[in-house]
């Protein structure tokens, strides 16, 4: 994969905008006056899938509710539905909002400093499982830590904030006057994707150029979204991905710090997820999508025969 | 750059973290202490840093003339046929006006290109052997020749009829990652886990997790 590509692979994914009105100086009371603070920090990611780990060091300018995140040199904008890069951006004409599914229950509590910052612990349990542990900045609402646990309760994906400041105001208002922007519309679900999936509900469904659609399915703490398009189409990076055995089927994955990508033919459609769900969310939720084509006769006599 | 020595066993496991080359237990064990230890977060600064510096370093450009024993044999049968990119045609140039031995190998493969033009047209036979084309004209056998035929067209229909059975379907559109990439976070860039936890975040009584 060529480094530039990485480094947009690495750069998906890595949202913590959209931020809470958060507290107050007495670190309690919500206020409006607060809700566009401004922040920057360094965040390390890493994530284990199959016992393999992947890394990212990002660096992050965060104004209201937009944020700037670089990586090796690339760089993207994002929040409020649109996502801007060095090579144009999209904005979604708009969306739905999504709540948090009740198969999680929350727990929270005064955390440790962190950074010299007030923090505040938010715990998301699944049942006895503790999926996720957060640490937000009291003041900013920034999260200065996350972990996400895998099915067997093992750490999956951490996000730590290893340094924590003001942003640079001026380097994101010459970002946002760069480029172009496609606008993403609405419309309705297609006959190729269910309503819901695995605890996961559709939100939104957008219109892809070119064809397709992307639908977006959220339980409210992990995303992903389901792009169908036209059989045999390739994703470059994709094509060259390792082939897994997830349930039954066999996909393509490539999985970065901050998301997964998954990619299968079934029928005359080609489907590509990416999102931040955890293993075994991902197990069920392709145990409920539609099934790779096994191939015809030939092919898997061809395999079987010769491997 | 002052260097951070400090006692932290941790520290010897940041450029592995960094590389995301850490077991699961050790990455555990990592997270933990960076929520805490200023040292270490100062340690891993430093060494990001470094990185950084390393990878920001001018690369340099190095005359060919400067490095010895420098030649382009596998390129000047590809210059002779005109089929090198347009970026190199000019650097093997530039290149044989300063290296004897290039040219000297470029003229040798000029010359027998020339030669090998210059020889008689051959026609092969089914035997293998060849003659000139106006040498004697060998009679080939009908019928040998309609087996040959008849059987070649069989395992032509066989192999067309395998490939279309086994082969995949024709190569569709070409797409990059990053359409999907930026399409999702621009949808999911509207709903953070801050803003989920509000009520969490905002709350005056808290209780223990």
């Amino acid at each position: 994969m060529s480094s530039h590509r990485l480094v947009a692979t690495l750069l998906a994914g890595l949202v913590s905008v959209a931020l809470v009105a958060p507290a107050s100086a007495d670190d309690t009371i919500a206020t409006d006056q607060s809700r566009n603070e401004i922040y920057s920090g360094v965040r390390v990611v890493v994530s284990i899938w199959d016992g393999v780990a992947s890394a990212g060091v990002y660096d992050i300018e965060h104004i209201g509710d937009m944020e700037y995140v670089s990586i090796d040199g690339a760089w993207l904008v994002l929040g409020e539905g649109s996502a801007t890069s060095g090579g144009g951006g999209m904005a979604l004409a708009g969306w739905s909002d999504i709540a948090l599914s009740d198969k999680y229950q929350v727990r929270s509590a005064v955390g440790k400093s962190m950074l010299g910052r007030t923090t505040r612990m938010v715990e998301v349990m699944e049942g006895d499982l503790v999926r996720s542990k957060f640490r937000f900045d009291i003041r900013t609402g920034a999260p200065l830590s996350t972990k996400i646990f895998d099915g067997d309760g093992e750490l999956f994906r951490s996000s730590t904030m290893v340094s924590f400041g003001r942003a640079n105001l001026r380097l994101y208002r010459e970002l946002l006057e760069t480029g172009t922007q496609d606008i993403m519309m609405s419309v309705a679900l297609g006959d190729a994707l269910p309503e819901k999936v695995a605890g996961y509900q559709v939100a939104d469904v957008y219109e892809m150029n070119g064809g397709g659609q992307q639908v977006f399915y959220s339980d409210g703490l992990f995303s992903f979204s389901v792009f169908t398009l036209a059989k045999n189409t390739t994703v470059s990076e994709l094509a060259e991905a390792d082939e897994v055995t997830i349930g039954s089927g066999k996909y393509r994955r490539f999985a970065s710090p901050t998301v997964v990508w998954v990619t299968w033919t079934a029928g005359d459609v080609t489907y590509v997820l990416v999102g931040d769900v955890p293993p075994d969310h991902l197990e069920a939720v392709l145990a409920e999508l539609p099934k790779p084509s096994r191939g015809n006769f030939l092919t898997r006599w061809w395999g079987r025969m010769f491997g | 750059m002052a260097s951070v020595i400090h006692a932290c066993a941790v520290g010897e496991l940041l450029s592995a973290y960094l590389d995301g080359e850490l077991t699961r237990d050790e990455l555990h064990v990592v997270v933990e202490h960076l929520d805490s230890c200023l040292e270490c977060i100062a340690e891993f600064h430093e060494l990001r840093d470094a990185r950084t510096m390393l990878r920001t370093l001018p690369r340099l450009e190095v005359p060919d003339r400067a490095l010895p024993d420098i030649h382009y044999g596998a390129e000047l049968s590809a210059y002779l046929d005109g089929e090198l990119p347009t970026g190199e045609q000019p650097v093997v140039f530039a290149h044989m006006a300063l290296c004897e031995k290039c040219r000297n190998e470029l003229y040798e493969l000029d010359a027998a290109r020339t030669a090998v033009r210059a020889l008689p047209r051959l026609d092969a036979l089914p035997d293998g052997s060849a003659h000139g084309r106006d040498g004697d004209a060998n009679v080939i056998p009908l019928r040998r020749g309609r087996r040959s035929w008849l059987a070649a067209s069989v395992a032509a229909a066989v192999l067309v009829l395998f490939v279309s059975l086994t082969s995949s379907d024709p190569q569709g559109p070409v797409l990059d990652l990053e359409v999907f990439s930026n399409q999702h976070v621009a949808r999911e860039s509207v709903q953070s886990p801050a803003s989920l936890f509000s009520a969490e975040l905002t709350a005056v009584d808290v209780s223990n997790p």
